[in-house]
């Protein structure tokens, strides 16, 4: 018993205590996550990694008076969700680096064939064109496992409205990668 | 008949439908080509998808947030601080460290005793006092205290 790993509700009790290496697990368990969705949604690792920074800044300032009323990992996701629309507002007055992008791109480009890097690249172009929040919905749905009541919590939307929006996004992007659907993995 | 939900067709691609309406769903395909098809779709959809891969582990690393001494008996170790500009910044300030070392001594090799002066006079207390004149000490008398530039 006393192996088990320690839960979030936890760990945050402990951070609320001034415990810092409560906040160096947090950030181990959670930190590829979170990365990940800032960067699906925003589409720029540097920008992605100011918001995980700034995500487990904010988890420790918020230690102190933390109450679990939500999942811990949907309030984690829309701590990420909305500081991402805050930097993707920023990106509009500060457009991304040449570096970043070429960055970006070298990595894109290595270590894969090139029907999948042309593939991967399709998709993630499919997704960026969707509407704002079809694409937002999609990201969570898609690639973070989130269920319609979680969307629903993290963006503040009906889940109606979240099952609206994801219907419409698959259709769009299957529509967008038509062309792709002899495609095999 | 009625046809299965969108919604649910995309949760059942996804894996993601509760057991309960799973069973309803599946029986309705089985006579439905319509959801079949729609199915068939979103499911290739879906794959279609999972083309679009991250690697977060190659980028910032925020454990350093919790660098911090704890227990050892209760949590498990904190992660490894990995900052991927750090091993550049460690070359570069392991490059200067190393020409500073290596210009520094070259520089103390370099430097050589001066010769001893010649034709210099000594001033007049010197062998009062009994002294004699040094390498290093000379070049002040020479600037200081020579005879000319007394007499001048």
């Amino acid at each position: 018993m006393g192996n088990e790993l320690p839960s979030d509700i936890e760990l945050m009790a402990r951070l609320g205590r001034g415990d810092l290496a409560a906040l160096g697990i947090l950030a181990e368990r959670y930190q590829n996550r979170v990365l990940s969705l800032s960067y699906r949604l925003l589409g720029d690792w540097h920008r992605a990694e100011d918001v995980s920074q700034e995500t487990f800044l904010r988890l420790r300032q918020a230690a102190a008076k933390y109450e679990p009323t939500a999942k811990f990992t949907t309030w984690l996701y829309r701590i990420v969700h909305n500081l991402s629309l805050d930097q993707q507002r920023k990106a509009v007055n500060d457009p991304v680096s040449l570096e970043a992008l070429q960055a970006d791109a070298e990595e894109t480009a290595q270590d894969s064939p090139v029907e999948r890097r042309e593939l991967a690249e399709a998709v993630q172009n499919a997704i960026k064109e969707l509407p704002e929040r079809q694409r937002r919905v999609i990201i969570l749905h898609r690639y973070e496992g989130l269920s319609h009541e979680e969307i629903g919590e993290v963006t503040g939307w009906s889940k109606s409205a979240v099952e609206s929006l994801l219907v419409r996004a698959y259709e769009n992007l299957r529509k967008e990668l038509a062309s792709y659907q002899d495609f095999s993995h | 008949m009625e046809h299965a939900r969108e919604i649910e067709l995309i949760e059942l691609a996804a894996r993601r439908l509760e057991p309960k309406r799973e069973k309803v769903v599946l029986a309705h395909l089985e006579d439905c080509p319509v959801c079949q098809t729609k199915l068939h779709d979103i499911q290739r959809t879906w794959d279609l998808l999972g083309a679009w891969q991250v690697q977060p582990a190659a980028h910032g690393d925020v454990t350093t947030l919790a660098a911090s001494p704890r227990s050892q008996n209760e949590l498990p170790a904190p992660s490894i601080i990995r900052f991927p500009g750090i091993r550049m910044a460690a070359r570069i300030a392991a490059a200067i460290a190393v020409s500073v070392l290596i210009g520094y001594a070259g520089g103390r090799w370099s430097i050589r005793p001066m010769p001893p002066s010649t034709g210099t006079e000594l001033p007049p207390y010197f062998s009062v006092l009994g002294l004699e004149i040094g390498d290093s000490f000379s070049s002040l008398v020479l600037q200081d205290e020579s005879p000319s530039k007394q007499e001048g």
